[in-house]
């Protein structure tokens, strides 16, 4: 009696799903092996050596892992600061708003800065005479929208390891000898280790899939979800969109799941009855 | 940790640079929203509310779409997300690790694969708004599941369960007394999490909306390619000023695992 | 106030295939206080739960003034259970907490506004019933626990190892709160503890619980002077258990150097040494200290037997560690015998 009981407190989870999710996916993969009648995987081998499409592969990786690494770098020693350093809270709400915007503000904040009629070209234009570091539209543009809005992600699942370093532990390894330096690579460092990777993995798996911080700031530089949406909505060719896509959610799920296993993610919330 | 430390100096360093660089853009934002004309710089010509105004009577309709919209996914969220909670914090069975595992869907696979998949399967649900309401639960649903499943199995709220249970309480009379009232924080802070991710959803919203069915990021993203800057830094403003507010309370709630699309 | 009997008939319970409780069989009297006793991971948590209806028994049967409780569940058995933990609901206040129960029994206002002044003066908690939970002590939510349990007018009252969570210093003081709220109250009441002191203190009768079975079952004083078995001796008195020669017909050598009388005829003998029997004589076993702890105007001094266990007794004064002392039995102390 018990077992129908629960089985029809999650059906309606089950059944969204089956209907949304799997069948979605499976639609994705039918739809990309079967072209013109035929069971084929030509589109996957045609995408992976057509050089439009392997640029866009290279780039997105390119943007995934150069903002990552650059996230990792600022918000390693900005959440240990905002953990254990002076009770500055302003500073934790503000780097948590940014939390809330999607990723085609934060293109449109980049644009206002850096693009042509920017802030900072038109600071430097006042200044200098020249219109210069307008480059919203470019590679660097793109990576300073990831990076912006890897920042609050990043710092979150940094800031509840850092919570986690004992003071104690700290102390004792001062008096027994460590330098600030050696602190920083023989306690803490090692201490953060699988938080570090986990936010790698959040990170990339984000800055794969990002769409509209791209969508927003792309004038030419291709990205993979931006194929995908060309695919479909400009080219008409869903077999394409569909491989694309179905690529895309394999390689965002490796490096969450892979990155993540390397760092001993726990999947999350596995609770004990 | 002394604030004279060098671990305190780099860190403070980062920290104020990386409050800077999120913040920046916000006045930015403003001075646009409220210049004459941009291109001529900020506030040349005067300090003018115009923008502001053209832009809300543009997306009033729109934000009022949104809102419906976060709303009805919000009620659906907690129809399907607090029966499934409960079995999955409190009973074993095969293939509850991976059910759990599903928390993570929304970073794992991209909105736009979804989204193309949830078109080429249901096309006719398209019209009419469905498949955006869908689209909306499932990036949203794993968050309410996500924070419900972990304080459903705390050991101290089962604990008051039973003891409610053995001062005469029924099953109902522990869900309506105990349960319930000890779940409030986290059901205020998962439904501030929905609206606002909601709100904010654009990744699986771009296949899946209507000309009739816009949400509101939709709308701020053709401004962005096509419109007037100010009328969109206004708009942008607009926005904001809906979404911010949700986020602050999020944090003071403390139940921020928030992850949206980039 | 009600006073139901307990009856415990060889109950059994097995966790994931691991015996917790093992064929236990006791009876509690009605208004009778007995303390379930024994180290960690002994199952006598899990007894309560049994008592409670928290959890079923494989084997045995679980009476509740007589009748079996098979079919009754946790909500209907009106049995009070108190956790380590107290549970109170914090998101109510005090005296909401209290009436909890008689609000699931739907009770009628007039009611409980008597029953509640009534929980307030008997636990003493008077001035604390708009209070909220957070902002109480350890004593003062142990108290609201109890009160609690006590509202619904319960037939038995279950409390686990109430005194733990308290700080040490105050745990004496709010132990004879307790007892005199208990007695007062007279509830049948089953209270379970890991600390032996606090088992011979409180209760009427005292079981002794050791991997999930019955060591023994006895007022206090027959624990203490007839233990039966090398752990109840042990865990009860501190008593160091060791093997007697016989010597001859009337006498038994206990350790070299300390003869008794005890007549009989087997080979050796188990006796059981406490240290309340024992002191540091001019005569008797020469035996090394190991250490010598003050305890406010008397010393505990540990010694080590030949078999290299511990034997511990009091002095009045220091002993050097490392030399040795003469241990005698103190005269007219009659040693305890174990059944083999």
């Amino acid at each position: 009696m018990r077992r129908w009981a629960n089985f029809s407190l999650i059906l309606p989870l089950l059944i969204l799903l089956a209907a949304f999710l799997l069948t979605p996916m499976a639609v994705l993969w039918v739809r990309s092996v079967n072209i013109d009648g035929q069971i084929t995987l030509n589109i996957y081998v045609e995408s992976l050596t057509n050089p439009r499409y392997l640029t866009a592969f290279a780039n997105t990786a390119l943007l995934a892992v150069a903002s990552t690494a650059l996230a990792l770098l600022v918000c390693t020693p900005t959440a240990l600061y905002i953990e254990r350093g002076r009770r500055e809270s302003w500073l934790a709400v503000a780097l948590t708003i940014p939390l809330s915007l999607p990723g085609i503000v934060i293109g449109f904040f980049v644009i206002l800065v850096f693009g042509r009629t920017g802030v900072v070209p038109q600071l430097f234009e006042s200044l200098t005479g020249q219109r210069q570091l307008s480059f919203a539209y470019t590679f660097w543009g793109l990576l300073l929208g990831y990076f912006y809005f890897q920042i609050p992600r990043v710092v979150l699942v940094l800031r509840g390891a850092a919570a986690g370093i004992s003071n104690d532990v700290l102390d004792a390894a001062r008096t027994l000898g460590a330098s600030s330096w050696r602190l920083y690579t023989h306690v803490i460092l090692p201490t953060l280790r699988p938080a570090l990777l986990n936010a790698a993995s959040l990170s990339l798996a984000t800055a794969f899939g990002a769409f509209g911080t791209a969508a927003t700031l792309s004038r030419g530089f291709r990205v993979v979800p931006l194929e995908i949406a060309a695919a479909f909505t400009e080219n008409f060719e869903p077999e394409r969109a569909s491989a694309l896509s179905l690529l895309l959610a394999f390689v965002t799920t490796l490096s969450l799941v892979g990155v993540g296993r390397l760092g001993g993610q726990r999947i999350p919330q596995d609770s004990q009855t | 940790m002394t604030a004279s430390d060098p671990i305190s100096r780099i860190g403070r360093f980062f920290a104020w640079s990386a409050a800077v660089l999120v913040l920046g853009p916000l006045p930015v934002l403003l001075a646009v929203s409220t210049s004459p004309n941009w291109q001529r710089g900020p506030w040349v010509g005067g300090f003018t509310l115009r923008w502001l105004i053209e832009a809300w009577e543009r997306i009033a309709p729109i934000v009022s779409f949104s809102v419906q919209l976060a709303l009805i996914v919000l009620l659906i969220d907690f129809l399907i997300g607090l029966p499934a909670s409960w079995v999955l914090a409190r009973r074993n069975f095969r293939g509850r690790q991976l059910l759990l595992s599903l928390t993570i869907l929304p970073v794992a696979v991209p909105g736009i694969a979804v989204g193309l998949g949830l078109i080429l399967a249901y096309p006719t649900l398209k019209a009419g708004g469905w498949l955006l309401i869908v689209g909306h639960i499932l990036y949203t649903l794993p968050f309410v599941i996500g924070s419900l499943t972990p304080t459903l199995a705390d050991a101290k709220l089962r604990e008051q369960e039973t003891a409610a249970e053995t001062l005469g309480a029924n099953s109902l009379q522990r869900l309506l007394f105990v349960t319930l009232p000890q779940l409030r924080r986290t059901l205020t802070a998962a439904a501030v999490m929905v609206f606002t991710l909601s709100m904010g959803e654009f990744n699986v919203s771009f296949f899946l909306f209507t000309p009739n069915q816009k949400p509101l990021p939709v709308e701020l993203y053709s401004g962005y390619i096509t419109g007037r800057l100010e009328v969109a830094a206004a708009a942008t403003v607009w926005f904001l000023l809906l979404v911010i507010p949700a986020a602050v309370l999020i944090e003071r709630l403390g139940g921020s695992r928030l992850r949206g699309q980039a | 106030m009600t006073r139901a009997s307990l009856g415990l008939e060889e109950v059994t319970f097995a966790y994931h295939q691991q015996l917790v409780v093992q064929n236990i069989t006791l009876d509690v009297e009605p208004g009778e206080l007995v303390v379930i006793v024994g180290p960690s991971g002994c199952g006598k948590s899990t007894l309560l739960r049994l008592v409670a209806g928290l959890l079923m028994p494989q084997q045995g049967r679980v009476l509740i003034d007589g009748s079996d409780t098979r079919h009754v569940p946790p909500h209907m058995r009106r049995v009070g259970w108190v956790p380590q933990s107290y549970a109170l609901f914090d998101h109510l206040n005090v005296a909401e907490n209290i009436l909890f129960g008689l609000r699931m029994q739907k009770a009628s206002k007039s009611k409980r506004a008597a029953r509640l002044q009534e929980m307030l003066e008997l636990c003493r908690i008077s001035e604390l019933a708009h209070r909220s939970i957070s902002s109480l002590s350890g004593g003062q939510r142990q108290r609201v626990a109890v009160a609690r349990a006590l509202a619904v007018d319960p037939q038995l009252l279950l409390l686990d190892e109430p005194l733990a969570a308290l700080d040490p210093q105050l745990r004496q003081a709010i132990r004879s709160d307790l007892e005199e709220l208990l007695r007062s109250s007279g509830v049948t009441t089953l209270f379970v503890t890991h600390d032996q002191s606090e088992a011979l203190a409180l209760a009427d009768r005292v079981a002794v619980l050791r991997a999930g079975q019955l060591e023994q079952f006895d007022t206090p004083e027959q624990l203490w002077d007839a233990p039966a078995s090398r752990f109840v001796a042990e865990f009860v008195s501190g008593a160091a258990v060791v093997q007697a020669q016989r010597l001859d017909a009337q006498q038994v050598e206990i350790i070299p150097g300390l003869v008794t009388l005890l007549p009989g005829d087997t080979a050796s003998v188990t006796l059981a040494l406490r240290p309340v029997d024992l002191e540091v004589a001019a005569h008797g076993a020469e035996l090394p200290v190991v250490s010598c702890e003050y305890s406010g105007g008397i010393y505990a001094i540990t010694c080590r037997l030949p078999d290299g266990k511990a034997l511990r007794l009091y002095h009045h004064a220091r002993a050097v560690i490392g030399e040795k002392v003469p241990v005698a039995l103190k005269p007219g102390r009659k040693v305890v015998t174990l059944p083999v």
